[in-house]
């Protein structure tokens, strides 16, 4: 599956889909889009790179192990849910700023909640095919 | 009361890093947790003895009207004290006894579990709170039967017990809703307020479902079965879960529940012939062991029959009487247990007749083991000897059946003294047998414990009214439903009752000294063993294995696609049977105003569906598949979905990408089955296609109406700032249904990681 | 158009049971993806469907009928997402259970669990 053509494309590619998959996500709320496709994006890049560069490739691109993908965006979507306890609403209650901001519009904890399930659906799939991925080499 | 019972639960599940940290110290750290309890409780003594009853509310289910509420009368201080109390003892008792032993972090778990949830159960005001705690104890009770979990007979019994009170609880869960029913309210002290109980039709049902659950809880005939085998437990559970406390459950249910559902000739009498047989055939039956612990679990179940007994008898004195035996018998059965314990693990056998002249090597264990048995026995001026006197005095100012109801009494009470020599007094005296191990003192933390207990029996009935006055009479107030005025004294002069008590112990001592040819008798005339309610537990559950046994024998043979078989036309019989017989088809609306694009796409996804069935080669059915998905896709975006069609088009992508760096490497498919089967599996598969097409049809042709599709469009951009709804409902409206999806995911991925990494590691 | 989908969507569930029932693994496994594929069109179909109108409040406006029912499309959403999911695992646990056996054979499988003669 090496062929030139396509590392040549994947070069260009990948930083066009992260790029996109960022768009997705935060214009979700308001036009299609959102976390999850986001998420699903942004891993289809890296699943292009694994196909083209191999997995090591891919996992030195990604940075951080896929595992921490997984605990950040659990992390970031529980927390999101808190600042709705503070002011004694219940858990999971959107609070908003009155601020607009172009493109996301105003920013609230649902948003913050939306990003947790980007790097979420990110760790989850880069680990699911880079596992499988590891295992096929060997 | 809530953070008094929960303290309990969360140290619990703390107990291992405590172990971890502090090693042996630890059992003695946890030992302060009852003592911390007791003295917390203690500090509502007052107010509870000055009358006031002391209610807290935590929301649990405020929607159905459910919470946790908790109360503090007489009845429930009584108990919260004896469980803390005697916990306390208990606690320390098997930091010693246990120190050596492998599982003892476990142990501290599950004791402090039990504890915790048996507080829950005297202080719940609320029925099904009442009920949760209640079945919490049956399960801790079995993790602690079952702690040698090594050895069969423990394993066997623990599930016994677990099954009966299990049953029994599901009984109590049914009968509590009745009562839920009958008065509408979940709250006992406000069911205190409704009148007309005892006339409503389902009354009797209620009073049938409650008294199985504690009769099963208090090991009442026919259900005592369990508890002596429940003996299996390490002694310090046998004395504080099967003597002290949570077989005294279904007695706290019953006096908890007198004031509501007593009063009638149907709950006296009930509970009169109930308790009175178990307390008579417990009797006979603790004639015959020589096993210590068995011997001491016997009397447990005469004395829950007596109490329960005295319930049924109802009146003033009888009330009282029962509060004073229950709090004696708390007290001398618990030391006796933990001294049982101490022998066993200090000679190495628990068989009375291989147990004598223990006192020279264990002086201290043997002063409180005759203190416990003297007030078990009911000798002046012991707690027990008041107990057993306000019990002779109830049953003779009964009013009717005098003698019939006082030889059940006598009976219970002459046993009663006969158990507490031979399990008291017998080891200690006499001459010298030869145990298995050399006999030496047990430490001090396994007699300090009783040596409080024991006391206690001493002091109470020196100074009944002072110590227990006021207690005594609110908590037998609290059974009766209305106020008790009440002075106890130790000596009521020489009268009739001091008479029968005399010649109570007389007898217990004739018992005693005949006991040979009397246990000859008992097992030759099998006085006892004619009514064997274990034998039907026995044949009802080998009855069960079988019948499970058969039918996953039936329905299981282990191939998935018979099992798929089976549920898809049992799904198509059924599913048919309403289409043909009950649905008016004439109702679905089929007009064919199709557009050509969307023929062109049904047509494609066929085509592609009918390749992926039929393909040779793996990867072009995955390819084929490929295209059904992103024609669903396609069909997202025609219909008005544009986040599910561009989310179908990633994961189409990707679990194409998942299969062909899975099944790349393989085989060909072969080809596995023959003619035949394809054609009975493609008729099975068109009937459920074609179910499913009429199913949607006559969906669809249905009116409907969402308020939900109004409430999301006009709620979503003035309440979560949001245009795209779908997007709103998943990160604000319904984020935490969200969350637990993809917490679902993380577990899935980390699955796969799981299964393939162990292989890995495997190879190397 | 309800009549194309509702074929569709039974097309589809035959496709699935049919390859449940095959002896073959990943046969097995396609079916599984058949079924999923079924049960989104069957929710999104039942859903009442509106043809070109997404729910989108439009700017500085409302949402006015006809549109499409969010609900069900948050629903398939998860279902989608969450599908994806039990895929993994389950082409994870086919090529696990392949390299064990060594075959692709579903029937090979049973005696692991084989019930207690007796």
């Amino acid at each position: 599956m090496y062929s030139v053509i396509l590392k040549t494309a994947t070069k260009y590619l990948t930083p066009l889909m992260l790029l996109f998959a960022f768009f997705l996500l935060l214009r979700g709320h308001n036009e299609p889009g959102g976390g999850f496709v986001g998420g699903l994006v942004a891993a289809a890049a890296y699943a292009l790179m694994v196909i083209s560069y191999g997995v090591k490739t891919a996992r030195k691109e990604l940075k951080y192990a896929p595992l921490s993908f997984i605990i950040l965006g659990l992390s970031i979507a529980l927390i999101s849910g808190i600042p709705a306890l503070l002011v004694s609403e219940t858990y999971f209650t959107g609070l908003w700023t009155e601020m607009k901001f172009p493109v996301i519009g105003k920013l609230g904890t649902p948003l913050i909640f939306d990003i947790g399930v980007f790097f979420l659906v990110i760790g989850i799939t880069t680990k699911i095919i880079f596992t499988l991925a590891e295992e096929d080499q060997e | 009361m809530l953070i008094a019972v929960l303290s309990g639960i969360i140290i619990a599940a703390l107990t291992p890093l405590i172990f971890r940290v502090m090693k042996e110290k630890a059992s003695l750290l946890l030992s302060l947790v009852p003592v911390f309890l007791f003295a917390w409780y203690l500090s509502y003594y007052n107010r509870v003895a000055n009358g006031e009853i002391i209610k807290e509310v935590s929301e649990w289910i405020p929607a159905m009207g459910i919470n946790l509420t908790f109360s503090m009368d007489g009845l429930s201080l009584l108990f919260a004290l004896i469980i803390t109390g005697i916990g306390s003892v208990v606690f320390f008792y098997a930091a010693a006894y246990l120190k050596h032993d492998k599982y003892i972090t476990r142990f501290y778990v599950y004791i402090l579990f039990f504890m915790a949830s048996m507080l829950g159960v005297v202080t719940s005001d609320n029925i099904f709170g009442l009920f949760v705690f209640w079945e919490l104890t049956s399960l801790s009770s079995y993790l602690l039967i079952g702690y040698y979990f090594d050895k069969e007979s423990s394993r066997k019994s623990a599930l016994q017990a677990l099954l009966v009170t299990g049953t029994g609880g599901l009984a109590l869960l049914a009968g509590l809703i009745l009562l839920y029913i009958i008065t509408g309210t979940t709250e006992i002290s406000e069911m205190l307020a409704v009148t007309g109980i005892s006339s409503h039709e389902l009354y009797t049902g209620a009073v049938i479902l409650v008294l199985i659950g504690a009769f099963t809880k208090s090991a009442q005939f026919p259900f005592h079965f369990w508890l002596p085998n429940a003996m299996a437990a390490p002694s310090p559970v046998s004395a504080y879960l099967h003597s002290a406390t949570m077989v005294k459950a279904g007695v706290f249910l019953l006096a908890r529940l007198n004031p509501v559902l007593g009063g009638t000739e149907f709950w006296q009498n009930t509970l009169l012939i109930f308790g009175g047989t178990t307390m008579v055939i417990a009797a006979f039956l603790a004639l015959k062991q020589t096993d210590l612990k068995k011997l001491l679990a016997y009397s447990t179940v005469s004395v829950l029959g007596t109490l329960t007994f005295m319930i049924g008898l109802g009146t003033e004195t009888a009330l009282k009487g029962m509060v004073i035996y229950l709090l004696a018998h708390s007290l001398f059965k618990a030391s006796l247990f933990l001294i049982a314990g101490s022998i066993d693990h200090e000679t190495g056998t628990r068989n009375v007749s291989q147990l004598s002249g223990l006192k020279s090597f264990m002086p201290f264990t043997a002063f409180v083991a005759i203190f416990a048995a003297l007030s078990k026995m009911g000798f002046f001026p012991f707690y027990g000897f008041i107990g057993k006197e306000t019990l002779y005095d109830a049953v003779l100012k009964s009013g009717s059946n005098e003698i019939l109801l006082f030889s059940a009494v006598f009976i219970g009470g002459a046993v009663s003294g006969f158990v507490a020599i031979t399990a008291g007094i017998k080891p200690f005296i006499g001459r010298t047998i030869e145990t298995p191990k050399s006999p030496h003192e047990a430490p001090l933390l396994m007699y300090a414990g009783p040596i409080v207990l024991a006391s206690a029996g001493f002091i109470f009935g020196l100074l009944p009214e002072s110590f227990t006055g006021n207690i005594v009479e609110k908590t037998a107030s609290a059974i009766a439903g209305t106020n008790i005025e009440y002075t106890i004294k130790l000596w009521h002069g020489f009268n009739l009752v001091f008479l029968l008590s005399v010649v109570t112990l007389v007898v217990a001592y004739l018992l005693y000294r005949f006991r040979t040819k009397f246990t000859n008798i008992s097992i030759a005339s099998g006085v006892g063993d004619f009514i064997k309610p274990s034998m039907l537990y026995d044949k009802s559950l080998s009855m069960m294995i079988s019948l499970a046994r058969g039918q996953t024998r039936l329905l299981q043979n282990g191939y998935m696609r018979y099992y798929i078989v089976l549920i898809v036309s049992t799904a198509l019989g059924l599913t048919g049977y309403v289409l043909f017989t009950s649905v008016d088809m004439s109702v679905i609306d089929i007009s064919f105003d199709i557009t050509f694009s969307e023929v062109v796409i049904l047509l494609v996804m066929i085509a592609a569906s009918i390749t992926a069935i039929k393909a040779k080669r793996r990867l072009s059915a995955i390819a084929s598949l490929g295209v059904v998905g992103y024609g669903v896709a396609i069909i997202f975006i025609m219909y008005g979905a544009p986040d599910l069609a561009l989310t179908q088009f990633s994961i189409e992508t990707l679990t194409v990408i998942l299969f062909v760096l899975a099944i790349y490497r393989l085989p060909k498919y072969l080809p596995f089955s023959n003619t035949t089967l394809r054609f009975r599996d493609f008729i099975i598969a068109a009937a459920s296609g074609v179910m499913m097409t009429m199913i949607v049809l006559l969906v669809t042709s249905e009116e409907m109406v969402s308020q939900l599709k109004s409430f999301f469009a006009e709620n979503s951009l003035p309440l979560a700032k949001g245009k795209n709804v779908v997007n709103v409902i998943l990160v604000d409206f319904r984020a935490l249904d969200t969350m637990g999806e993809i917490t679902v995911l993380a577990i899935a991925a980390i699955g796969v990681y799981a299964l393939i990494k162990l292989r890995m590691e495997g190879r190397k | 158009m309800i009549i194309m989908l509702a074929i569709l969507v039974g097309v589809l569930y035959a496709a699935g049971i049919y390859m449940l029932l095959r002896r073959s693994i990943v046969k097995i496994l396609l079916g599984l993806l058949f079924l999923g594929h079924a049960a989104n069109l069957l929710i999104f179909t039942v859903g009442k469907l509106t043809k070109g109108k997404p729910a989108f409040v439009p700017e500085g406006g409302e949402l006015v009928e006809p549109f499409a029912d969010p609900l069900p499309q948050a629903l398939i959403l998860t279902a989608i997402v969450i599908g994806f999911g039990v895929q993994a695992f389950a082409i994870v646990l086919f090529k696990r259970a392949y390299q064990t056996v060594n075959s692709d054979d579903i029937d090979k499988l049973n005696s692991t669990d084989s019930l207690e003669r007796g």
